[in-house]
């Protein structure tokens, strides 16, 4: 009993402590994660072929549940990658993943939903997940103390023909070969 | 390797771990550096801040979360696929040996004495083991028979080995850890395998096949068949424990809609097995015996799981399933029905709550024939169990989280049971992990504690006159209790190393015991004998305290070093007369391991484990050091081969003695090659 009431007590302080933490201005975690989308088009090569035409825009596609709400829309439109306007595209199966060139799988539909990928036509596209990356999710978002952190799987995009800039590789939380 | 494994999310929610209080370690000098963590100022338009800047942003994540395991407040150690197959390991026994606290040792080449932090014996009763979210504790006697444990090992995600206790989610029987089993969807398996080993001691293959089931569905189907030769006696004769099992599954994932997946899974299982027994024929007068024995198990399966993800993101999910267990060993046939089914809900009730409940039902019902020596009295029972349970993860700060619940149940042996734990975890920093818990546990009695007659030894008397000690069950058995603490810390040291550190103390009540009562003459016609009886009861306390440290260094990127050590400190107390030497188990105070995974060339990997365990039975098993090593060459993406040499130091040595009936055996030196082919 008097360890628990003691426990209880530093349990106490601490929760004071940490309530003296201002939450600040905090973001919305996929406001941020909608801004690392918008960096990773740019840190990320694209092989030719990916493109059907000189036209095409670049296509950010989401499979299954969107968490961005209209944060992604917002904050693309007007920008464009490698003179390609971005498109963001709302898919629901693996039929749709043509003309992706980023695909963003979240979490935990991930898990259902990445054998798809398997499938999929794998060249050109960078598919990006919610929980760490996986066999074929090539950049994984990993939350740490509530930062938003990324892993990249290196032979996923190897596969994937994707060259990803030095600057993308030093960043990542971990790689994974 | 753990940093790409998630502890939660399959079905059981299983990995959603207990937890509790306690902030003993945390001064307040740590805890000043939390609230002085800068923030950074969100630049207005996100698209201008530089990845850098993101990086620094600290967001408010109201999603549900895939709990990694660098911030789990447990101590888990993920045994990955990756793992499994550079451990060249042909058994999921061998396997776990891996895991740093978890004992493991082979009796003979179809028994295996396994538990996590000591109380170690052939009916080790204190971890509870699932696959799947399936539960593989015998209701008979509250542990596992590992040779019934036998899924392909190709076919398994990973294993999440949870050191301490796990009651406030998994409830009764997960009082010093959770093995839980979890095998790859059937999409991770498509196309076909073909898995063909063979060497010095046993051979093993596997053919199996995966293709798709409508639009968004899958399926695999399997078959495999493994062939243990019998090995040595320690007279160093040969021993009649060889064995052969097959087994044969299947596996669909479905997916009805985006927002649903639905698993339906079963097997099919059978082995005939040998086995030495000294033991007593109970009868007119019972008579000390030795003998070879027969083991016959048919087991089959069935599990349905379905997931549900409301529009709120809420997920709901259910698993039912049924298990049958035909089980013939000691002469006895054991046949268990067990259903299963439990309802599990995970909501994020605001920003600051992440709670998760849910609602369980299993009956068993089973039926005994008497065994050469023992007899379940009543044959046949049918027992239900009811569960609840709720837990709230609570987000102090960012960086700290408390997790508080408790699990409530009712069993047919002693009525209401609670669980509750707690635990507070706190990354400081991205690198580092400190986490407390505190929880109570409980082992509920299992027919062998309240309904069993067991004679275990025949004992000649003065004048001719024969003793026959015989355990007696007691119908008022009482749940074995466990209070358990814990601190543990995780630290990614550099980019290449990392650390984890467990401490325990652990507090145990009312454990199971034997007392010696007054003999008595035997009920019988024949030649007269006296019984000498023992009492089960609940006469011992036990403290234990110990912990678990291992490392992962990637000395290169090709090379990987791994060592572990794991210490258990044991101290019984019982009022005499009640006998405490089967209670502490066999477990050796110190574990130390060595694994290192090198890549020679892309194709090539040689990889090596070294693990020592202290010596057992006040030195009758003397301590030993097992060296396995496995070179694996890809020859192509469909195919590669590999060859394993296992127990490499010593010709044979035991591994453990059996306290009641199996007669040890001695684990060989053996070679294997193995072919694996998917197409």
């Amino acid at each position: 009993m008097e360890i628990l009431a003691a426990a209880l007590g530093v349990l106490m302080a601490l929760v004071t402590c940490m309530a003296a933490e201002t939450p600040g201005q905090d973001l919305d975690e996929y406001q941020v994660k909608a801004a690392f989308l918008y960096n990773f088009a740019r840190f990320v090569e694209w092989p030719a072929e990916a493109f059907r035409g000189p036209g095409e825009p670049f296509s950010i596609c989401i499979l299954g549940e969107d968490p961005f709400g209209r944060a992604l829309d917002g904050m693309v439109a007007g920008k464009a990658v490698g003179g390609r306007p971005i498109a963001v595209l709302r898919i629901s199966g693996a039929n749709q993943i043509d003309g992706c060139h980023i695909l963003f799988v979240s979490s935990p539909a991930s898990k259902r939903v990445l054998s798809i990928l398997t499938t999929a036509k794998r060249i050109g596209v960078l598919t990006v997940g919610d929980a760490g990356t996986a066999e074929n999710v090539i950049i994984g978002f990993v939350m740490e103390s509530g930062k938003v952190r990324f892993e990249i799987n290196t032979a996923a995009a190897d596969r994937a023909v994707l060259h990803i800039s030095a600057k993308l590789l030093s960043l990542a939380r971990a790689i994974k070969r | 390797m753990h940093d790409y494994d998630y502890v939660r999310d399959n079905f059981v929610g299983s990995s959603r771990t207990i937890t509790f209080v306690a902030g003993f370690l945390l001064s307040s000098g740590l805890v000043q550096n939390v609230s002085g963590e800068a923030q950074t100022p969100a630049p207005v338009d996100l698209t201008q801040a530089s990845l850098e800047d993101l990086m620094d942003i600290t967001v408010t994540s109201v999603s549900r979360k895939e709990q990694k395991l660098s911030q789990a407040a447990a101590a888990v150690f993920v045994i990955t696929q990756e793992d499994i197959r550079r451990s060249g390991a042909t058994n999921i026994p061998d396997v776990l040996r891996m895991a740093p606290g978890v004992n493991v040792a082979r009796i003979d080449a179809n028994t295996w004495a396994i538990s996590i932090r000591g109380f170690n014996n052939r009916y080790a009763d204190k971890i509870l083991v699932l696959i799947d979210g399936r539960s593989q504790n015998s209701p008979s006697f509250s542990g596992v028979y590992w040779d019934q444990i036998n899924v392909p090992l190709e076919d398994i995600d990973r294993i999440e080995v949870i050191r301490g206790p796990g009651g406030t989610v998994w409830g009764a029987n997960a009082v010093n850890g959770v093995i839980n089993i979890i095998t790859l969807s059937s999409k991770a398996t498509q196309g076909g395998l073909i898995v063909a080993e063979a060497g010095s001691q046993e051979s093993r293959s596997l053919a199996q096949y995966g293709g798709k089931a409508g639009a968004a569905g899958t399926w695999r189907a399997f078959g495999t068949y493994s062939n243990t030769d019998s090995s040595i006696n320690p007279a160093g004769g040969a021993a009649a424990d060889g064995w052969h099992a097959f087994n044969g599954g299947f596996r669909t994932d479905l997916q009805p809609s985006p927002r649903d997946a639905v698993t339906v899974q079963g097997d099919l299982y059978k082995t005939g097995e040998g086995q030495t027994l000294t033991t007593v024929l109970s009868g007119d007068p019972p008579v000390g015996a030795s003998l070879n024995d027969p083991i016959a198990v048919g087991n089959g399966d069935l599990q349905t799981r379905w997931s549900h993800t409301l529009q709120n993101g809420s997920e709901m999910s259910l698993n039912v399933y049924y298990d049958h267990v035909n089980r013939l060993d000691q002469k006895l046939l054991e046949k268990t029905n067990t259903f299963n089914i439990d309802f599990q809900h995970h909501l994020s009730v605001d920003s600051r709550n992440d709670v998760v409940w849910g609602l369980g039902y299993r009956v068993t019902d089973d039926k005994m024939t008497s065994g050469y020596n023992d007899v379940f009295v009543p044959l046949r029972r049918t027992d239900s169990l009811y569960s609840a349970f709720v837990q709230d993860e609570i987000r102090l700060a960012n960086s700290a989280r408390l997790t508080i619940g408790s699990k409530l149940e009712h069993n047919a042996y002693t009525g209401f049971e609670y669980e509750p734990g707690a635990q507070f975890v706190w990354t400081p920093t991205g690198r580092q992990t400190i986490w407390l818990s505190a929880s109570r546990a409980i082992r509920q009695p299992s027919r062998q504690n309240t309904d069993l007659e067991y004679d275990v030894a025949v004992i000649p008397l003065q004048g001719g006159l024969s003793g026959v000690e015989t355990l007696i069950g007691n119908a008022d058995t009482q749940s074995e209790k466990l209070l358990d603490y814990e601190a543990g810390y995780r630290s990614q040291v550099t980019k290449r190393l990392s650390l984890d550190v467990t401490l325990f103390r652990s507090y145990y009540r009312q454990l199971q015991t034997l007392a010696p009562g007054a003999a008595f003459p035997a009920d019988t016609s024949g030649v007269p004998y006296l019984v000498i009886p023992l009492y089960e009861g609940n006469g011992a306390r036990a403290t234990t305290y110990g912990g678990e440290v291992f490392a992962t260094w990637n000395v290169t990127s090709r090379w990987r070093l791994s060592p572990g050590y794991s210490l258990v400190h044991m101290t019984i107390l019982s009022n005499p007369p009640d006998l405490t030497a089967d209670i502490a188990g066999d477990t050796p105070k110190h574990g130390i391991q060595f694994r290192s995974t090198l890549g020679l060339r892309s194709n090539l990997d040689w990889d090596t484990s070294i693990y020592f365990v202290g010596q057992l039975s006040a030195g009758q098993i003397p301590g030993y050091t097992r060296l396995d090593t496995q070179l694996r060459w890809r020859i192509a993406e469909s195919a590669e081969v590999s060859i394993t040499g296992q127990n490499l130091l010593t010709a044979r040595h035991a591994e453990f003695i059996d306290a009641l009936t199996v007669d040890y055996t001695q684990v060989q030196r053996s070679i294997l090659g193995k072919i694996t082919w998917r197409f």
